[in-house]
C-alpha cells in the first residue's frame, strides 16, 4: 500500500517559501513545507476528517461562559495562523490566504441536568472531530465550552493540522487561559508576546539556500543510503484512514518513577528509554534486526517560530538496531547516541528526505511506526483554576503511533497507542499496548537483562514444546448417526431409486440400478477366478464408467481393490505389483503385456460361460482397498484400508460436507489418489451423481470451470495446486465459479492464505469451501476447516478440527491421528510401519498413527499446518519451512506463484533459492527482497530470486520441487495499451523528461506530491473520469495504473439500444430529499404496502399481518373503497391465504392506480399517508415479458418516484421488490453484485428495463441519504409448505403445456428459485423486523442453491411424465398449438426468438447482505429438493392443470410437508 | 531545598545531559547543534526552577548558544534573589 511523500502523521522547514507574493490582492502566501506535507495528505481523501488535531482542557472550577467565549474569540483574532483559508492556482499548486474567521460560534452547553455528562461531552466530540473540514472555506478550527459538573468545564479546541501543529495548539491554549484569567479578573489584557507567521516563512527561506541545510541533507542522506525496511507489525503499509483506534492506558506512578529513576541512572531521559523499549517491543512481534521509528520533533529550537501558533513539525526517522541479546542499558545507549546524532539536523524536512531517497509512492516507507513524546505540562490556569489537558486526536495514523503525554498532576505517564484500523483490529491494538507496557515494566526493573530474558506478552510460539507440556487432544465430536457399510448404502439407492443416475462420463450414463447390476457381473467373473475375501485385485483401467463398475466389483467380490495408474512407467508398476501380490488383475487388452506374471481379467473382453461361483460378502475388519504412497525412504508402501474405516470415513465426511441425493460431484482425481476414494464413495452412498470429468477438460481454467457449469457440478472435489490456479483465475475475473457449486472442497497440500483471500474476496462465503487435511494412512481425510467462515482473519488459513467420530492428537508440535479411520497398515511391513503405533502420552494408550506434519492449535481450537516434520531444513542455524517464504512471497502484489528451495551446494551450503511467477511488469529481485525483509528474519530472506513462465508441477498438480533446478526463463516484458501510454505521456509533460516508459516508477524518476496531484488533474479530465490521487500512488507506473483504471474501476458508458425514455426516466428530481423530519427506528405502526393482491404481495400482506401490530395500507386498482377491500380478499383467497379477524381489521385497501401521477389519489391522502405511514413496501409492477418499456414505465417507473416523493417527506424508510433479471447476464458479468448496476446491454426486455430505471432512482435517493433498500428476487415458486404453485408463472406454463405433449424445452441451464413463503418472511424481516440494520441497501435474495432446469426435468420424468428434452425451436414446432398454456408459451418464445435468443443465464449472485441479515433470524432455508417438486406437481395435477400420471404411484408420492 | 544555581553546576548540568566531561562543555555551540531536544531541555529547565531560576521553556529554547542561557539564568537568579530580599 501507498505512501505519498508527505510528513507520515504524528511524527512535528523548507521548501517553496518566502515572502508575501505581489499578487494583486497581496494575501497569498505560500505554503510552509510542513503545511504543504498535511495539505498533500488531505489531497488524497478530500473529505477525510483525519486532519482534525483536538485536546480538551479540564477546568476544575466555575467559569463565566461569556467571558470565555469572549476570551476566545480574542485569541482566535490575534492568531494569524486560524484566519486562513487555502486555494489552489491554474497550475494545481496550493497558497495560504488571509480569511478572517469571521462569524463563528462557541458551542456551549450545561450538560449536567442529562445522565453521564462526561461521557456525553466525549461522545459530542467525537461528533465534532468526524466532520471534514474544507480548507477552501474554513474556518479551520471549532471551539465548545462543556459544562460536566457544579464546578467542571471541559473546554474543547480543535484545529486542522495545516493551521498549528502540536506546540502551536499549546501556545493557543495557554494564551486563552491568559486572556480569560485577565478579562475574568478585570485586569488588562497583556500582548499575546505571538510572532508573525511572515517571521517564520522568511526563516524558512532563508534555511532553504543555507549551507546548513546542506550539511543537514548530507547527514541524513548518508544515513539512509541503504534504505532500511520499515514495516510495522502489520508487515505492510496503507494510507490512513479517516478515523484511528486507540487504547489508552495510564502508567502507574511507581512505574513511571521507576522509569524516571533508571533514566537518570543511565543518563539519559526517560523519552530514550520509551524510544528503546518500543523497539524492543517491534522487534519481538516483526523479528526485524533493526527498528525505524518515526518521530515527530518540533523543530523549534532557536527558531522564531517558538513563539507562533504554526505548523512547523518536523519527524525524524530513528534507526534502532536491535537483537534479543541486548540489554535495555545497550539499546538506550544506542537510541541516545543515534538521536543526538540526528537532532542537530532537525530542519531537514521528511518529505524531502523521503524525495532524495526515491522512498515516495508505492509501497516505499522511510520509518515505520511513530513514538511521540509530549513533555508538555501545560498546569494551565483560568482565573487561577486548576487544570488538566486531555488529547483527543493528534492526527492521522499511517501505521502506529505512541502518544506519551506526562499528566500535568503528576502522576505518571499516559500512553495511547493510536493506530490505523486499515492495518490493526482493536484486540490487535489492544495486545500491542499490552505488550508495550509488560516490556517497559519489566525493562526498567531489570535494565541489564537481554531481552530474550524478558517476559513481555506473547512471544512467538517455541518451534518445539516440552514433553511434559500436556499433549492436546481435538475431538471432531460425535458421529450424526449409524455407520453402515458402504455397498449396503449404495445397494439401498439401487432398490429404491434404481432409475436415478449414478456415474455419468462424457455422453454416457449410468443409473444405480445400471451400476450395480454391472459391479455384480464384474463380482461374479471374479469369484469364477477365485476371488474372493482376503484376495486383492489390481484395477488398472482408466477414468470412467468402468472403472468405477470395476472397483465396485471387485468390493462385491469380498476383495480388496488396488488401483495402478494406467500410465505409469512399467518399472513403477512392477516394483508396486511386486510387493501387492495380487490375486487378479483387472484392465483392458492393449494393457495385457504390462502384467506378464499375472492373472488378468480383461473387462473389454466378454465374459466367458459364468461360473456357479458365489461372490462372498466383505466384513468390517475385511480390506477395502490398498493405495500406493511414497514413504520417506522413497520406496511405495502398499496403505491397507478396512471396510469398516471406509464406512466410518464415509459416515463422518459426507455429514461433515453435506453431500445429498441431488448433488452431482465432479471426478476429478485418478483413482490411484485416495480423492478418487471421497469422491466416488460419498457421492454413491449418498444417493448423488458421480460426474466424471473428461480428459481434456482440465486444458484451462476457464474451459475447465466452463465444463464443469455445463455439467452443472455442485460439488468440486480439488487438489489445492489446482484449485490455487481456480482462486487466481476467479478472482482475476478470467473464469467464473459455476452457480452450480456451492460446496468446494481442496485438499493435498497447504493452501496459501493469499489466494484464499483472493478467493473469499471473489466468491464472498456463501460458496463452501472445505480445506481437508488428511494421510492416505487415515482413509483420505482426517481434518476439515470452513474456510468460507466470515469469522475466519484474512491470511487465517486452518486445517480446522478431525472429522465426527476421530481426534488428533499434537505431540511436540506433530500431529498424531486416532479413531476408526486409521488403516490396518501397510502391506507387508516396510520400516515406516512404526508410524502406527499406540500413543503412551495419552490415557489407555490408543492406536494412532504419526502423520510427520507440524501443527499448531490456536485459541480457537483449530489446527493449523505448519509444514512438512522432513520438509524442514536449516539454513545458518534458522529453521526453514519454504511454505513460510512462500506465503510471504504471495503478499507481494505481483507475485503469482512461488517455489521455495532449498539447494545445497558442492561445498556443503545450503541456499534459499525462491521461484516465483510474475504479473507483468515483474518485480526486480531487490524489490521481492526488500518486501521479504520486512516480513521475514534475514535467514529465510532467499539468496537466489528466479523468475519462470510457470512452476513444473508433477502429474497431480503439486508444485515438483526437484524439477526446480531447471535454468530459469525470464518473462518477457508487456508492450503497452493506449491507455498505459496515454499515461506515460502525461507524466512526460509533467516531469519535463523524455524518457518515462510504461513500466517506470514516476517516483523513481522523482515525482512529486503536488505532481502527482497535477497528474490526477489531467488524466481526470483527458478520460472524462474520476481519478483519485491516491490511485496514483497506489499505482506508480503508468502499466500499473492503466490495469487499475481498466479492471479495478471500470466505468460504465451507457450502452447503446436502450430506449431514450429510460435513461431520461432515471433522474431523480433535485426536489427529492430527506425531510427534516425524521422517522424513528422503532416497529412500524402504519405500512403502506402496494401490489398486495399480487402473488409476493399477498403473502407479504399475511405476513406483515402475522407478525408485526402494524396497521397496512394497500393500495387496489378499484373505482371504490369497496370494490378494493373486495379485491383484495379474492385476491388473498386465490393464492390460498386466510386471514383471521383481527388481522382483517388491521388493513386498509385503498383504491389507487399506480400508473397515474400521484396514484390518482387526492393531495389530502397523499399528505395523510406521507403523515402516517412509516414504512413503505413497494412491490407492485406489471410483470409481462412481451411488453415494451413505453407501456410499462409509468407503472413500474413512476409509481417508484412517486412514492420516493412521498417517503422523503418525513424520510419514510421504502422498500423496493426488485427482480434479479435486471442483471447482466453472465455472459457479461461473472457475478451479480448486492450493488446497484449500471446500464448494460442485457437490459433487452420492458419489464427489466422499467425494474432497473426504478432501482436507479432508489440508488439517487439512497446517495442523497433517503432510508431505502432494493430487493431482487429470482423465479418465485410456491410457499414450499403448501406446494401451491404461481399459475401465472411462466416456467409452469411451459410445463402445463410440454408434460401432456410428453417434451420439454431446454429454456436455460438453471435459476434462482425462492418459495414464497421464505422471501416474504425474508423480506419484513430485512425491512422492518429485526433484520433492518443489515448493511444493504441492495439485497440479493438467492440463497438457495440454484435450480438447475435438468433437474426440473429429471425430477417430472421421475415423477412419472415421461418427457424429451428438446431445444426451444424444436419444441416450439413439435408443440401441439390447442391449448391456452400452448399458446401464451409459445407466443413469448416467438418473440424470444425475435430477439435473437440472448442467453439469460445469471453469474453468480452474491446474496451476502441478505445472508448476513437473515442470521440469527430463525428463518431457516427451505430445500428446493425432489419432494417439493412434486409437492408442486401434485398440486398441478390436483387443481387439473396436468393430467394424472400414468405411471405407477402417483399422485402423493412426495410426503406433504407443514 | 535544592543547591543554588552556580556557573560550575551549570556546566555540570549540561555535561551530564551532553554525556561529556564539565571541561568539554562549549558554552558557544547552541543547543540544538548539541543535539538537546526539548524533553531535555525542560528537565534541565525544571533542575534550575527548583534552584530558584524563574525561567520558562520558550525562553531557554529560543536562545542560540549555552553562555546566553547562563547570561539568563544569572539575570533571573538575581533578579529572584533581590525579590526575595
Amino acid at each position: 500500500m501507498p505512501t505519498p511523500d508527505r510528513a507520515p502523521a504524528r511524527t512535528s522547514a523548507d521548501t517553496p517559501v518566502g515572502t508575501t507574493t505581489g499578487t494583486p490582492t497581496g494575501t497569498r502566501h505560500p505554503l510552509l513545507a510542513a503545511q504543504e506535507g498535511i495539505w498533500t495528505g488531505q489531497q488524497l481523501d478530500a473529505d477525510s476528517p483525519a486532519y482534525n488535531t483536538a485536546e480538551y482542557v479540564r477546568i476544575d472550577g466555575p467559569v463565566d461562559t461569556a467571558v470565555f467565549d469572549t476570551a476566545l474569540h480574542h485569541v482566535v483574532a490575534e492568531t494569524e495562523a486560524l484566519n486562513a483559508t487555502f486555494v489552489t492556482d491554474a497550475t494545481g499548486r496550493p497558497w495560504q490566504l488571509d480569511t478572517p474567521a469571521g462569524e463563528w460560534r462557541t458551542h456551549v452547553a450545561d450538560l449536567t441536568a442529562g445522565p453521564a455528562p462526561y461521557a456525553v461531552a466525549l461522545a459530542w466530540m467525537d461528533q465534532d472531530l468526524a466532520r471534514p473540514v474544507d480548507l477552501t472555506r474554513g474556518p479551520l478550527f471549532g471551539h465548545a465550552l462543556l459544562r460536566t459538573g457544579p464546578e467542571q468545564y471541559l473546554w474543547y479546541h480543535r484545529v486542522h493540522h495545516i493551521a498549528l501543529d502540536g506546540f502551536g495548539l499549546a501556545l493557543v491554549a495557554r494564551r486563552v487561559a491568559e486572556v480569560y484569567t485577565a478579562l475574568a479578573t478585570g485586569e488588562p489584557v497583556p500582548d499575546s508576546g505571538f510572532g508573525t507567521l511572515e517571521s517564520v516563512r522568511a526563516e524558512e527561506l532563508a534555511y532553504r539556500g543555507s549551507h546548513r541545510r546542506a550539511k543537514d541533507r548530507a547527514y541524513w542522506t548518508g544515513r539512509f543510503a541503504d534504505r532500511p525496511p520499515a514495516d510495522g507489525p502489520a508487515g505492510r503499509s496503507a494510507l490512513p484512514a479517516r478515523t484511528f483506534h486507540r487504547r489508552v492506558s495510564d502508567l502507574d506512578p511507581a512505574t513511571t518513577e521507576r522509569l524516571r529513576a533508571v533514566a537518570h541512572d543511565l543518563s539519559v531521559t526517560w523519552s530514550e528509554i520509551v524510544l528503546a523499549v518500543t523497539a524492543a517491543r517491534l522487534h519481538r512481534i516483526t523479528g526485524s534486526p533493526e527498528i525505524v521509528l518515526s518521530l515527530p520533533a518540533m523543530g523549534r529550537l532557536g527558531s522564531v517560530s517558538l513563539r507562533v501558533p504554526a505548523m512547523v513539525r518536523n519527524i525524524l526517522p530513528l534507526r534502532v538496531p536491535v537483537t534479543s541479546d541486548d540489554t535495555l542499558r545497550d539499546l538506550t545507549a544506542g537510541v541516545s547516541r543515534e538521536l543526538r546524532a540526528g537532532l542537530p539536523h532537525q530542519r531537514y524536512r521528511y518529505e524531502q528526505l523521503r524525495r532524495d531517497l526515491k522512498l515516495v509512492g508505492g509501497r516505499r516507507r522511510l520509518s515505520g511506526p511513530g513514538v511521540n513524546i509530549m513533555p508538555f505540562e501545560y498546569g494551565l490556569r483560568f482565573a487561577g483554576h486548576h487544570s488538566t489537558v486531555h488529547n483527543v486526536s493528534a492526527g492521522p495514523v499511517d501505521d502506529l503511533a505512541v502518544n506519551v503525554y506526562d499528566r500535568s498532576d503528576g502522576t505518571g505517564l499516559r500512553i495511547a497507542l493510536d493506530a490505523n484500523p486499515e492495518l490493526y483490529t482493536t484486540s490487535e491494538v489492544a495486545a500491542l499496548q499490552e505488550g508495550l507496557l509488560d516490556l517497559l515494566g519489566t525493562a526498567v526493573t531489570t535494565p541489564d537483562l537481554p531481552l530474550r530474558k524478558l517476559a513481555a506478552g506473547p512471544a512467538p510460539a517455541p518451534t518445539s514444546t516440552s514433553t511434559s507440556t500436556p499433549v492436546p487432544v481435538l475431538d471432531g465430536g460425535p458421529l450424526p448417526g449409524p455407520v453402515r457399510p458402504v455397498l449396503s448404502l449404495i445397494a439401498d439407492h439401487a432398490a429404491r431409486r434404481g432409475a436415478a443416475v449414478a456415474v455419468e462420463h462424457a455422453d454416457t450414463t449410468v443409473t444405480y440400478a445400471e451400476l450395480l447390476g454391472g459391479a455384480r457381473d464384474t463380482a461374479r467373473r471374479l469369484a469364477a477366478h477365485g476371488v474372493g475375501r482376503g484376495d486383492v485385485v489390481v484395477v488398472a483401467l482408466p477414468r470412467g464408467i468402468g472403472a468405477v463398475t470395476a472397483v465396485l466389483g471387485v468390493l462385491l467380490s469380498g476383495a480388496a481393490y488396488c488401483p495402478l495408474d494406467p500410465k505409469a512407467p512399467a518399472d513403477r508398476t512392477a516394483r508396486l505389483l511386486a510387493g501387492t501380490t495380487p490375486a487378479l488383475v483387472v484392465t483392458t487388452g492393449d494393457r495385457t503385456a504390462d502384467f506378464p506374471d499375472h492373472a488378468v481379467l480383461l473387462l473389454d473382453r466378454p465374459a466367458g460361460p459364468g461360473g456357479t461361483a458365489a461372490p462372498s460378502t466383505p466384513q468390517p475388519t475385511d480390506t477395502a482397498y490398498v493405495l500406493h504412497t511414497s514413504g520417506s525412504t522413497g520406496r511405495p508402501k502398499g496403505v491397507e484400508i478396512g471396510h469398516g474405516a471406509l464406512a466410518h470415513f464415509v459416515a463422518a465426511a459426507g455429514h461433515r460436507y453435506g453431500i445429498r441425493r441431488g448433488d452431482r460431484v465432479l471426478q476429478f482425481a485418478p483413482l490411484h489418489f485416495d480423492t478418487s476414494v471421497e469422491e466416488l464413495f460419498l457421492t454413491l452412498c449418498a444417493g448423488g451423481t458421480l460426474v466424471i470429468r473428461t480428459d481434456d477438460m482440465i486444458e484451462s481454467v476457464p474451459r475447465f470451470l466452463d465444463e464443469a457449469a455445463r455439467l452443472r457440478v455442485s460439488v468440486l472435489d480439488l487438489p489445492t495446486a489446482y484449485w490455487h490456479e481456480v482462486a487466481y483465475a476467479v478472482s482475476t475475473r478470467t473464469a467464473a465459479l459455476p452457480a452450480t457449486v456451492r460446496t468446494v472442497v481442496i485438499g493435498g497440500e497447504a493452501a496459501l492464505p493469499e489466494r484464499v483471500d483472493r478467493w473469499r474476496a471473489a466468491v464472498g462465503t456463501s460458496v463452501a469451501l472445505l480445506n481437508t487435511y488428511g494421510p492416505t494412512e487415515a482413509t483420505v481425510v482426517a481434518t476439515v476447516a470452513d474456510l468460507h467462515d466470515p469469522a475466519l482473519a484474512p491470511g487465517d488459513v486452518p486445517i480446522g478440527l478431525p472429522l465426527p467420530g476421530t481426534r488428533a492428537a499434537v505431540v511436540d508440535g506433530e500431529l498424531y491421528l486416532l479413531g476408526d479411520t486409521l488403516a490396518r497398515g501397510y502391506r507387508g511391513d516396510p520400516p515406516d510401519s512404526s508410524r502406527f503405533a499406540p500413543l503412551a502420552a495419552l490415557p489407555g494408550a490408543p492406536r494412532a498413527y504419526r502423520t510427520g506434519d507440524l501443527v499448531s492449535v490456536g485459541e480457537d481450537g483449530y489446527l493449523r499446518f505448519l509444514g512438512r516434520a522432513d520438509d524442514e531444513f536449516k539454513i545458518s542455524g534458522h529453521r526453514v519451512q519454504p511454505a513460510e517464504v512462500e506465503s510471504a512471497l504471495l503478499t507481494h502484489p505481483r507475485v503469482r506463484e512461488a517455489a521455495v528451495v532449498g539447494r545445497a551446494h558442492a561445498d556443503g551450503t545450503r541456499r534459499l533459492v525462491a521461484h516465483l511467477v510474475a504479473e507483468p511488469p515483474a518485480p526486480s529481485a531487490s524489490d521481492v527482497r526488500e518486501h521479504l525483509r520486512a516480513r521475514l528474519p534475514a535467514a529465510l530472506v532467499p539468496s537466489g530470486i528466479e523468475l519462470l513462465d510457470r512452476l513444473p508441477r508433477t502429474g497431480s498438480g503439486k508444485i515438483d520441487r526437484t524439477a526446480l533446478s531447471e535454468p530459469p526463463e525470464l518473462r518477457a516484458p508487456t508492450t503497452g495499451g493506449a491507455l498505459e501510454r496515454t499515461i506515460a505521456g502525461l507524466w512526460r509533460q509533467i516531469l519535463g523528461t523524455g524518457t518515462v516508459t510504461v513500466h517506470d516508477d514516476v517516483f523513481d524518476l522523482g515525482a512529486q506530491s503536488l505532481q502527482v496531484i497535477q497528474a490526477a488533474n489531467r488524466l481526470g479530465t483527458e478520460l472524462g473520469r474520476e481519478v483519485k490521487v491516491a490511485w496514483l500512488f497506489q499505482h506508480p507506473t503508468a502499466a500499473g495504473l492503466a490495469h487499475f483504471l481498466d479492471e479495478g474501476s471500470r466505468l460504465p458508458s451507457a450502452p447503446a439500444g436502450l430506449p431514450s425514455a429510460l435513461l431520461a426516466d432515471t433522474a431523480l428530481e433535485p426536489g427529492i430529499r430527506p425531510g427534516t423530519d425524521r422517522v424513528p427506528d422503532g416497529s412500524p405502526r402504519r405500512v403502506l404496502l402496494t401490489g398486495a393482491t399480487g402473488f409476493v404481495g399477498a403473502h407479504l400482506l399475511a405476513e406483515l399481518l402475522a407478525g408485526a401490530t402494524a396497521e397496512v395500507v394497500c393500495t387496489v386498482r378499484a373505482r371504490d373503497r369497496a370494490e378494493a377491500t373486495d379485491r383484495l380478499h379474492q385476491a388473498l383467497a386465490r393464492h390460498g391465504i386466510t386471514l383471521g379477524e383481527r388481522a382483517r381489521d388491521r388493513v386498509t385497501a385503498l383504491p389507487a392506480d399506480l400508473a397515474r401521477p400521484g396514484f390518482g389519489l387526492t393531495p389530502d391522502v397523499l399528505c395523510d399517508l406521507a403523515a402516517t405511514c412509516d414504512a413503505i413496501l413497494h412491490n407492485a409492477a406489471t410483470v409481462s415479458i412481451m411488453r415494451d418499456y413505453a407501456t410499462l414505465r409509468a407503472a413500474n417507473t413512476g409509481s417508484t418516484r412517486d412514492l420516493l416523493r412521498l417517503a422523503a417527506v418525513r424520510t419514510t424508510p421504502l422498500h423496493y421488490v426488485s427482480t434479479l433479471s435486471v442483471a447482466p447476464p453472465a455472459s457479461r458479468s461473472p457475478q451479480v453484485p448486492e450493488e446497484f448496476l449500471p446500464p448494460h446491454e442485457g437490459l433487452r426486455y420492458g419489464y427489466q428495463q422499467s425494474k432497473w430505471a426504478s432501482e436507479r432512482l432508489l440508488e439517487q435517493a439512497a446517495e442523497r441519504g433517503l432510508p431505502v433498500t432494493v430487493h431482487r428476487l429470482g423465479r418465485v415458486v410456491g410457499p414450499s409448505g403448501t406446494g401451491y404453485v404461481n399459475e401465472r408463472d411462466f416456467l409452469w406454463s411451459v410445463l402445463r403445456a410440454g408434460i401432456p405433449a410428453g417434451i420439454v424445452p431446454d429454456l436455460f441451464e438453471d435459476e434462482v428459485w425462492t418459495p414464497v413463503d421464505f422471501v416474504a418472511r425474508s423480506l419484513v424481516h430485512l425491512c422492518l423486523g429485526a433484520g433492518r440494520r443489515a448493511a444493504g441497501p441492495v439485497f440479493n435474495h438467492a440463497t438457495l442453491p440454484r435450480m438447475r432446469l435438468a433437474d426440473v426435468y429429471d425430477g417430472v420424468a421421475e415423477y412419472g411424465y415421461p418427457v424429451r428434452r428438446l431445444p426451444p425451436a424444436r419444441w416450439r414446432q413439435e408443440l401441439p398449438r390447442a391449448t391456452d398454456a400452448a399458446a401464451t408459451t409459445l407466443a413469448f418464445l416467438d418473440s424470444a426468438e425475435q430477439a435473437a435468443a440472448p442467453d439469460l443465464r445469471l453469474g453468480h449472485v452474491r446474496a451476502d447482505n441478505v445472508r448476513a441479515g437473515l442470521e440469527g433470524s430463525g428463518i431457516g432455508s427451505p430445500s428446493l429438493d425432489r419432494d417439493l417438486l412434486f409437492r408442486y406437481l401434485d398440486h398441478c395435477v390436483a387443481a387439473g392443470t396436468l393430467p394424472a400420471p400414468a405411471g405407477r404411484g402417483r399422485p402423493s408420492r412426495a410426503t406433504p410437508a407443514h | 531545598m535544592p543547591e543554588p544555581l552556580t556557573q560550575e553546576s551549570f556546566r555540570a548540568d549540561l555535561a551530564e545531559f551532553l554525556h561529556l566531561g564539565p571541561d568539554e562543555v562549549d558554552l558557544e555551540e547552541s543547543p540544538l547543534d548539541a543535539g538537546l531536544d526539548s524533553l531535555r531541555i525542560v528537565t534541565l529547565l525544571e533542575r534550575w526552577q527548583a534552584a530558584g531560576v524563574d525561567v520558562g521553556f520558550v525562553d531557554l529554547a529560543e536562545r542560540t548558544s549555552f553562555a546566553q542561557w547562563w547570561q539568563l539564568l544569572e539575570e533571573r537568579r538575581r533578579g529572584a534573589a533581590r525579590a526575595d530580599t
